[in-house]
């Protein structure tokens, strides 16, 4: 009984993060570079879901799964790559030089990820490291501007493609 | 022939402050794309930079630069130059009341490109016909977004039509804000 009980209250515990505006979902523009073959480069539409668990003003982490869909040089229809990762704001502080960009006061806490980096059409395992030097948020939103990442291939160390996010936004709806 | 382009878009430039009842000007930043011509512009993902200039109260005039910034960053670059007006009422009030927070353009312009003769001078290769559904801010609050703005190109070569988008631009006014009118 004792055992059930803590197992009970452990798990409340650990519930409590879904209470908190903790999930989001963002919508972004995006481009990436193939460094192989510059024909597979492609751009358009990122869609991401976040899970922010806490709201620590250093080192904050959250989780993440990115999904790209736009088209290549030849202006076919692509989904080059799917990500997995966690990323972590760095700092967050409000008195920095970007308030102009909002009306109201916004956060400013950049951010560093690592993601695994899915791409269907490559057999190698790829990590994605990740930085997003302007990353602005309030309560519900993060907007995010020129986000970018290298991935990199594990096995062989060389760099496999990298990306640029001109813009994200994402939207914590619960 | 290049000295004759620049002529003209200098003197566009210039005529437009003759206009200046309500005179602002901004920083334009933000995205755009270019679909159906993917033999000329692959690319979908550029970054739009420029200027954003208001002519009077309901008139503007952007001039707006397009690198793509994928596969070669900054690799290639359009401008489009457009005169817009404001559908909903006033764009600036000309004064310190802020005015009007919400509005649409519909404007029409031309859009230059090395499409022709690519690595040579930008040459009007389409006619624009734009349409920003939804603006947020004025100059007179010092900022402004400007989304989803559709804008059908038409090809004056081949006679196509293909439709460019900015998900969302931002307006970072520098003259005609609140602080001109206090």
């Amino acid at each position: 009984m004792k055992r059930f009980l803590i197992v009970v209250l452990l798990l409340l515990f650990l519930a409590f993060p879904l209470v908190a505006k903790s999930f989001g979902y963002g919508i972004g523009m995006y481009g990436q570079r193939v460094i192989a073959t510059e024909q597979d480069s492609s751009s358009g539409v990122e869609l991401s879901f976040v899970y922010q668990p806490w709201l620590l003003p250093v080192g904050n982490p959250s989780v993440h799964i990115k999904g790209a869909m736009g088209s290549d040089m030849q202006g076919s229809f692509t989904f080059p790559y799917v990500e997995l990762g966690v990323s972590v704001d760095l700092f967050r502080i409000i008195k920095h030089p970007f308030n102009f960009f909002a009306n109201n006061i916004v956060a400013y806490d950049p951010a560093f990820s690592l993601a695994y980096h899915f791409d269907r059409d490559s057999t190698s395992h790829l990590m994605s490291v990740g930085f997003s030097p302007f990353k602005l948020s309030q309560k519900d939103f993060w907007y995010e501007f020129f986000a970018f990442y290298v991935a990199i291939d594990v096995g062989t160390g060389a760099v496999d493609n990298w990306g640029i996010n001109l813009v994200r936004y994402t939207y914590f709806f619960k | 022939m290049r000295k004759l382009y620049i002529s003209l878009i200098a003197l566009i430039l210039l005529h437009a402050s003759l206009f200046a009842g309500t005179f602002d000007l901004g920083i334009t930043l933000g995205t755009t794309t270019h679909w159906g011509e993917s033999t000329y512009d692959s690319s979908k993902l550029k970054l739009a930079w420029g200027v954003t200039m208001g002519i009077n109260d309901d008139w503007e005039l952007n001039l707006q630069a397009n690198s793509a910034l994928v596969p070669q960053f900054f690799g290639d670059t359009t401008v489009a130059i457009l005169l817009q007006k404001a559908l909903l009422g006033q764009r600036s009030t000309g004064t310190r009341v802020a005015g009007l927070g919400v509005n649409t353009l519909l404007g029409a312009g031309l859009l230059l490109s090395d499409y022709y003769s690519p690595g040579n001078f930008l040459l009007p290769t389409h006619i624009l016909f734009s349409l920003t559904p939804l603006t947020v801010g004025n100059p007179i609050s010092t900022k402004r977004e400007r989304a989803f703005t559709v804008t059908l190109a038409y090809n004056l070569r081949t006679t196509q039509v293909s439709v460019m988008f900015d998900l969302v631009k931002y307006d970072f006014y520098l003259v005609g804000t609140y602080r001109d009118y206090l």
